[in-house]
């Protein structure tokens, strides 16, 4: 396992760093995090803005073939939400200093930090054509959400599960409010994020910890800042959950369920939750998999994943419109066996086994360890690899079931097809 | 058995060639936590149409590849992926117009999910009852795919660039085509192409070779079938159709344009022209290019702008894809811009920071075990290995990319796909 490394390079400012050797890759993010609010498109727009140019490379042109000459290396724009914040950044790979003979960290930190301190300006603010041009391709983003039909449904029923906590909210903001963005006020938001808002570094990769804390104090000038990111106060569900059937014009119905678990992250019970929901539709021997797909042929996907920060659990699967009841139904009686305590032994035998592989997994990709510890940090969550594989290890069959037993439905989206299609 | 180094890369390979003809790659990466393998024939969704060792010629329904693959995971003795659910492995595979490939990633218990790789694609077990089951499993996976715009306009591309070649189809058939598949037929894909002459095997991560060998040697048949002969049919320069249009879910343009370029030549090296073909590409429409730039600037083209390079049996061509809403105009611009290189040249600069960024993107595949097996799998397919590209810059010069835009500038040559908004009119 690696050995992580996390500092405060100022109030506020956290350094995570991986010192690995067997990569030929390196991996660098540099993010700011925000509450989740319904302004969320300012912070949004911000890294696509910046990446268009700088004081020293005005444009994308000169951008895009310096980081050629930095063999390929790779900045881009970062938007992740996770529990009731929204991070807002730039994330690099590029190849490891090991393989290069110029100091090729120190030259992506620079230029990092560039993106974020020296942006393109004129007149003192961000260049309004950049703006506007961004402005249109986040608006033509949301609009496209409703393409992926396999994420939109979960995207949807978290909209409606969530209605009244931040967590619902989209993470590229809301169309009229993006609307409202000009070079002026995006200036001055990005001046009031950079002075405020608490900001995450992380690397992966050969150079040592110490060196890269020396970097980055010497390329950014950080402010001291005092907020905090938001809490995740997560309301109890519904007295009666929600059922909710939308149409679109598509040929496959899609069916996403929402429930709340009660438990999240930093509860002694979560790896117990990870292995009720692994045991559920985890993997190929999950009972979703082998009940709703192999045995009764209704989809080619049905599975389930739990949501760390917010303790919700979601089923998603494709199914045609006439089988959405009896899916329904396989999978909520699926639930219920497992919260009766119909669970065995070798059941969870080959869930552990299935999660330990994944989180060992997890220490071979640069990208997958970045997204696992920043997400944490951003939420003040310090999240340990090694001893969450060990409490899965310790996790008993009563706990598990205990765990279920708190489970609680709260929304049913189906996505109906259309029939004219 | 024999070891290859690329120092340059920092890179080994073993390699072994069983006597039943299957051949066996392992690429140390003792550092990493898992262990990727994947067993790989070479046979994909274009090889619908070939003749058996005892001359009968096949004529196969749209999709057969993609249905074989999902129902190799079916044994006597119970399904495969419930034999990984066991051990802790996360088990896989994809069918592509190349290739089918079975895989599965561990931190545990190698040898025996190795065991139960080999075995089950090597043993067919096919029942009416079993087939008929996954008829219902394949329909909703292609009805996913009919929804999804991208695929739609992957697949419309292809039909639109070739007239008669295999490819031109959809991987997975529709739900007509793959209505006729039968056990009897399934068997006799598997006898044609199943053989562990057309076979690979490569292994990446923490091994021991010898023993991969070993129960490659156990579970492999010893007697082998000659690998069918297959028909692509006749190849036309031209494309056949210059524009397809389809109407979905979509809020604003979805393009694919592709340029049909010549199929590769007897005895030309296969990752040589990859490479060629890449490099033209970035320099073409990368991200540092000057059609890129502008079109992004105008609003034409967005962040989500790809330009890749693919060669298929009997094919190869260029693909360009991404969000648009004026597709005419990236299609005009492809274009314009070729016939500029061809012009004016490509300058020593320009060409050597492309192939500076080209290299600094390859080395970092390496870091990859899935990529890296199914590239070392595709080599292997046509007697390379992952290294020689990678090893072949300084053997590229600028001639040799201006004449593959010499080919590729003819119109003629050119598809436009798009998915347009329902409401278009």
């Amino acid at each position: 396992m690696q050995t992580t490394f996390t500092s405060s390079l100022a109030n506020g400012i956290t350094l995570t760093c991986m010192q690995a050797k067997q990569f030929k890759t390196s991996v660098l993010s540099v993010t700011m995090t925000v509450p989740l609010r319904k302004n969320n498109g300012f912070a949004a727009i911000l890294p696509h803005v910046l990446l268009r140019g700088t004081q020293n490379h005005p444009n994308m042109l000169s951008l895009n073939r310096e980081l050629d000459m930095l063999y390929g290396a790779r900045i881009v724009p970062l938007i992740r939400k996770a529990g009731a914040n929204l991070a807002i950044g730039f994330i690099a790979d590029v190849i490891d200093e090991r393989f290069t003979p110029i100091d090729l960290t120190d030259k992506v930190i620079d230029l990092i930090c560039e993106l974020i301190q020296k942006p393109a300006l004129e007149n003192g603010f961000l260049l309004s054509e950049y703006v506007e041009s961004e402005k249109q391709n986040l608006i033509d983003r949301i609009a496209r959400l409703k393409s992926d039909t396999r994420s939109y449904v979960v995207r949807r029923m978290r909209e409606i599960m969530y209605e009244n906590e931040p967590f619902g909210l989209c993470e590229y903001g809301d169309i009229e409010q993006i609307k409202n963005i000009n070079a002026e006020n995006l200036t001055e938001y990005l001046k009031q994020l950079i002075d405020t808002s608490p900001m995450q570094i992380f690397y992966c990769g050969s150079v040592s910890p110490n060196q890269i804390s020396d970097k980055f104090k010497s390329a950014f000038s950080f402010k001291k800042c005092n907020t905090k990111p938001a809490e995740n106060i997560i309301l109890p569900p519904p007295s009666e959950p929600k059922y909710v059937t939308e149409t679109m014009p598509v040929s496959q119905g899609k069916l996403a369920i929402g429930l709340r678990t009660n438990i999240t992250a930093t509860d002694s019970n979560y790896p117990a939750l990870m292995l009720f929901s692994t045991i559920l539709g985890g993997y190929t021997g999950s009972r979703l998999f082998k009940h709703v797909r192999e045995k009764l042929s209704l989809c080619y996907y049905a599975s389930c994943g739990i949501d760390k920060f917010t303790g919700s659990m979601t089923i998603t699967s494709g199914i045609e419109n006439k089988n959405a009841e009896l899916a329904q139904k396989e999978i909520l009686s699926q639930i219920d066996d497992m919260k009766n305590g119909n669970i065995t032994e070798q059941e969870l035998i080959d869930a552990k086994k299935n999660i330990l592989d994944l989180l060992k997994s997890m220490n071979d990709s640069p990208l997958t360890l970045e997204s696992y510890f920043q997400s944490g940090i951003m939420n003040n969550i310090s999240l340990s690899l090694d001893k969450l594989s060990e409490q899965i290890q310790q996790s008993s069959l009563e706990n598990v079931i205990k765990v279920g037993q708190n489970i609680e439905l709260d929304t049913v989206y189906f996505m109906k097809g259309g029939e004219n299609i | 058995m024999t070891c290859d180094f690329f120092y340059k890369i920092g890179e080994q390979m073993y390699s072994h060639v069983l006597s039943n003809g299957l051949k066996m790659y392992y690429i140390p990466k003792t550092n990493f936590s898992k262990t990727f393998a994947m067993l790989a024939t070479n046979f994909g969704s274009a090889d619908q149409k070939f003749q058996m060792q005892n001359g009968e010629i096949l004529n196969t329904p749209a999709g057969v590849a993609h249905f074989l693959e999902h129902k190799m995971f079916e044994d006597e003795d119970g399904n495969a992926l419930q034999k990984f659910a066991k051990t802790g492995a996360s088990p896989n595979a994809f069918t592509s117009r190349n290739m089918t490939a079975y895989y599965f990633s561990c931190t545990d218990n190698l040898y025996e999910n190795l065991d139960i790789l080999t075995k089950f694609v090597c043993t067919p077990y096919f029942t009416d009852e079993n087939v008929k089951k996954e008829k219902g499993i394949i329909e909703q996976e292609i009805s996913m795919l009919d929804d999804d715009p991208f695929w739609n306009a992957y697949t419309n591309v292809y039909a639109g660039m070739y007239h008669n070649h295999p490819i031109r189809i959809s991987i997975a058939g529709s739900a007509e085509s793959i209505a006729p598949i039968d056990p009897e037929l399934l068997y006799k894909c598997h006898k044609a192409f199943y053989s562990p002459k057309n076979l690979v095997l490569t292994v990446c991560g923490n091994a021991d070779f010898n023993k991969i060998i070993e129960i490659a040697e156990k579970n492999t048949p010893k007697q082998t079938d000659k690998i069918a002969n297959r028909f692509y049919g006749e190849r036309q320069d031209n494309v056949y159709k210059n524009k397809i249009t389809v109407k979905m879910n979509v809020p604003q343009p979805f393009f694919m344009i592709g340029i049909k370029d010549i199929p590769l030549a007897k005895n030309e090296s296969q990752s040589k022209r990859q490479l060629i073909g890449e490099l033209c590409c970035e320099i073409l429409a990368g991200k540092s290019s000057e059609l890129y730039n502008n079109l992004y600037k105008d609003g034409t083209l967005n962040r989500r702008f790809d330009a890749g390079y693919t060669i298929h049996p009997d094919a190869a061509c260029v693909l360009f894809s991404g969000d648009s809403k004026n597709p005419q105009k990236v299609y005009q611009s492809i274009i314009d811009n070729i016939s500029e290189f061809i012009k004016n040249g490509i300058s020593n600069e320009e060409f050597n920071r492309v192939k500076h960024m080209h290299y600094g993107m390859m080395l970092r595949t390496l870091d990859q075990p899935d990529d890296l097996c199914r590239i070392q799998c595709e080599c292997a397919f046509a007697n390379e290995n992952f290294a020689t590209s990678s090893l072949q810059y300084d053997d590229i010069t600028i001639d040799d990319l201006l004449n593959m835009f010499k080919i590729w500038n003819n119109e003629n040559r050119f598809t436009l796909s798009e998915v347009i908004p329902l409401d278009n009119d």
